[in-house]
């Protein structure tokens, strides 16, 4: 009976191969984001290292501030925290939801704040929440919300979805850095373009991402990385 | 540019026939679940004394000790109730953020949740994972009952993760989860979804809700979700209003459901008859809210919990604050799980002028009025005992007409609900839903200000 038996039965029914389909926006059209398993599984690989990279281990606490349809981006994050050992909590992309995340960080010792956006950062901002609940924590921000959190004097990581990619910040702090053996990406007239170059279930050519930067190798050591500096 | 057109479509492995994902447990005797309920509390007794502080904080100012225990009456007679009010104290008091809950080691929790912060300071949720958060197994035996199965695109849940990834509840059922945004202000975008992958199951809660009414003229919902097997709907009462709308106009089948006071996830079946508990993971009780006495099966009772299946944060004799009827009467489904129904909050219970009001009984008044069906309304006090009955509610902005006509029809419809001439507030019903400020962006029904 319970979770057991329930986890039990489930267990043979047959899977297909996608993990998951979302969408994102391309010139204002609807693009499908399939992602397979496997897909999910390399993901979730490169983000430990990077999470790890920014000193996330066992036992720490890792918020992921992110909406259920950004899951083909943020969801390899959060699962890599609980792969690595971490406690993974979730909190809402929306100004209404600062009060929580508040709270969250008020009453666990958080490592790690993944995905922090404007919204949210304005609402915890207007409560008088920074700089002081974000002291002493790794903040991985959307870049939208980077300034405004540079400016209550906090020194925030960056991470971007690039199209169907994501782009989360080294502790090197250089710019995105982006997985080179799944994606490509090159500068093109309109700006920023995207390959796929894995084998993924979602396969695009030079698409645009709208957002211009330029590109180049992280010179990680032991990584393929890329290196992307958001214009 | 690529498209996944048909991906999702055609990857069933075929119809599988059975009705119940589990069926030796959803439909096990009741003198069994009534035996292994027993097993289980004896089994859980010295465990929660010993592994949890609030249990054994409360306990032991209660004079009770695990070897008083030794069958379910003593379990019902003797051992306190625990409430959301006690789990916050021992969580100021001890500097505990888990109110003294956790009964395994912090560093082998995998997840951190909270409750939605309607109704007051949020209260963490532990959970320990094998794959899956464990709120799920409510929800895959449920989907399944829907006709859910291998292969099929779902919309997992509404597209907040406060309570947990919502993908995992298709991973579970072997579906694909289509992840959209399909918060207020997306219907366009997700409908465009549902016409190119044809999803059989959404879940969906009241502000959605609402602004999918305001596609209903310009969108034929009917044969946009001819598609669905079932929609689910939580949060707070739907209303008669709305309700009607869904299943009559739209053409959904819903199926309604509600917490098990924070121990789990109930859900009805295709009776739709009252939503399942899941007795195999919890001990109910049904108790009356002011004596604490046990209420008649069927009676109105508040709802209290005990969590048999969680042996990282449980919750023991839990007073949920949820007035529910419930009832263990065998259901035409063939579940032997018992039912309850939701009926309100107990702490949202008003006594004006000596009548006690409900926002269940001024929800039935505001949605017959046309400017107002979508029932967004809030009770404002500032005691649970009042002279007079204050209700704030919100109004479609396309209104036409004056607002003291919509008062006068409106403070007659709610009299003669409640038998109390209401004090109006009427407020533009953008401007009111704005107002949530819950992680589910709910409207808190009652309130003081």
């Amino acid at each position: 009976m319970t979770y057991a038996s329930t986890s039990r039965a489930v267990a043979g029914l047959p899977r297909p191969d996608l993990w998951a389909l979302g969408t994102y926006t391309v010139d204002g059209e609807v693009v499908d984001l399939p992602v397979s398993w496997r897909d999910v599984e390399r993901d979730t690989r490169w983000a430990a290292r990077l999470l790890r990279e920014h000193g996330v281990g066992p036992g720490d606490h890792v918020l992921v501030t992110a909406g259920g349809w950004e899951a083909p981006w943020f969801w390899p994050v959060a699962q890599a925290a609980i792969d690595l050992g971490a406690v993974y909590s979730a909190t809402e992309v929306w100004g209404f939801d600062a009060r929580r995340c508040a709270m969250f960080l008020r009453r666990l010792d958080v490592r790690l704040l993944f995905g922090l956006g404007l919204d949210v950062a304005e609402g915890l901002r207007e409560a008088g929440h920074l700089p002081g609940l974000l002291h002493g924590v790794t903040v991985v921000a959307r870049r939208e919300a980077v300034g405004l959190l540079e400016s209550e004097g906090l020194e925030p990581f960056a991470t971007s979805p690039l199209g169907p990619a994501l782009g989360i910040e080294g502790p090197e702090r250089r710019g995105l850095r982006v997985d080179g053996r799944e994606w490509r990406l090159d500068r093109g007239e309109d700006g920023l373009r995207v390959t796929t170059v894995g084998a993924r279930a979602h396969q695009v050519v030079r698409q645009p991402v709208g957002l211009d930067g330029s590109v180049g190798p992280a010179d990680v050591p032991g990584r393929t990385d890329l290196l992307v500096r958001l214009a | 540019m690529s498209r996944a057109d048909g991906m999702v479509a055609g990857r069933s492995p075929g119809p599988d026939a059975r009705p119940y994902l589990e069926p030796d447990v959803e439909t096990m005797p009741r003198e069994a679940i009534a035996r292994e309920q027993e097993a289980r509390v004896l089994e859980l007794v010295p465990y929660w004394y010993e592994r949890s502080a609030l249990v054994r904080h409360t306990w032991d100012a209660a004079g009770v000790h695990p070897r008083d225990v030794r069958s379910l009456d003593d379990f019902r007679e003797r051992v306190p109730f625990l409430d959301k009010d006690a789990v916050r104290a021992f969580r100021d008091r001890f500097d505990d953020p888990y109110g003294g809950l956790v009964c395994v080691e912090e560093s082998t929790l995998t997840a951190v949740f909270s409750s939605s912060g309607t109704t007051g300071d949020p209260t963490f949720f532990p959970e320990r994972w094998d794959a899956w958060s464990p709120l799920n197994v409510g929800r895959a035996r449920a989907l399944w009952s829907m006709g859910v199965r291998p292969g099929d695109a779902i919309i997992p849940s509404p597209p907040a993760t406060f309570r947990g990834p919502g993908h995992q509840l298709a991973e579970m059922c072997g579906a694909v989860p289509l992840v959209v945004d399909c918060w207020v202000g997306n219907w366009p975008h997700v409908f465009e979804v549902i016409e190119r992958h044809r999803p059989v199951y959404m879940a969906l809660s009241k502000p959605q809700l609402i602004d999918l009414a305001g596609h209903a003229e310009s969108h034929d919902l009917r044969r946009i979700f001819s598609c669905f097997k079932a929609v689910s709907f939580a949060g707070e009462p739907l209303g008669r209003v709305l309700e009607e709308r869904m299943t009559d106009e739209w053409g959904m089948d819903l199926y309604l459901w509600t917490n098990t006071g924070d121990v789990g996830v109930s859900f009805e079946c295709a009776e739709h008859d009252g939503c399942h508990v899941w007795e195999d993971t919890v001990l109910v009780e049904s108790l009356d809210p002011d004596t604490g006495d046990p209420v008649p099966d069927g009676e109105v009772g508040e709802l209290v919990v005990t969590a048999i299946d969680d042996r990282v944060a449980p919750l023991v004799r839990f007073r949920s604050d949820d007035l529910v009827r419930f009832s263990r009467s065998p259901c035409a489904c063939g579940r032997t799980h018992g039912r309850q129904w939701p009926l309100g909050r107990k702490g949202d219970r008003t006594v004006v002028a000596g009548r006690s009001v409900l926002p269940t009984d001024v929800w039935a008044a505001v949605e017959r009025v046309p400017e107002t069906a979508n029932g967004v309304f809030q009770i404002v006090r500032d005691a649970a005992e009042t002279d007079e009955l204050r209700v704030r509610v919100g109004y479609r902005t396309a209104t036409d007409g004056d607002l003291d006509d919509l008062r006068e029809r409106l403070e007659a419809m709610v009299e003669d609900a409640v038998g109390i001439r209401p004090v109006l507030e009427l407020v533009p019903e953008p401007e009111l839903l704005r107002r949530g400020t819950a992680a589910t962006k709910t409207i808190p029904r009652v309130t003081e200000e």
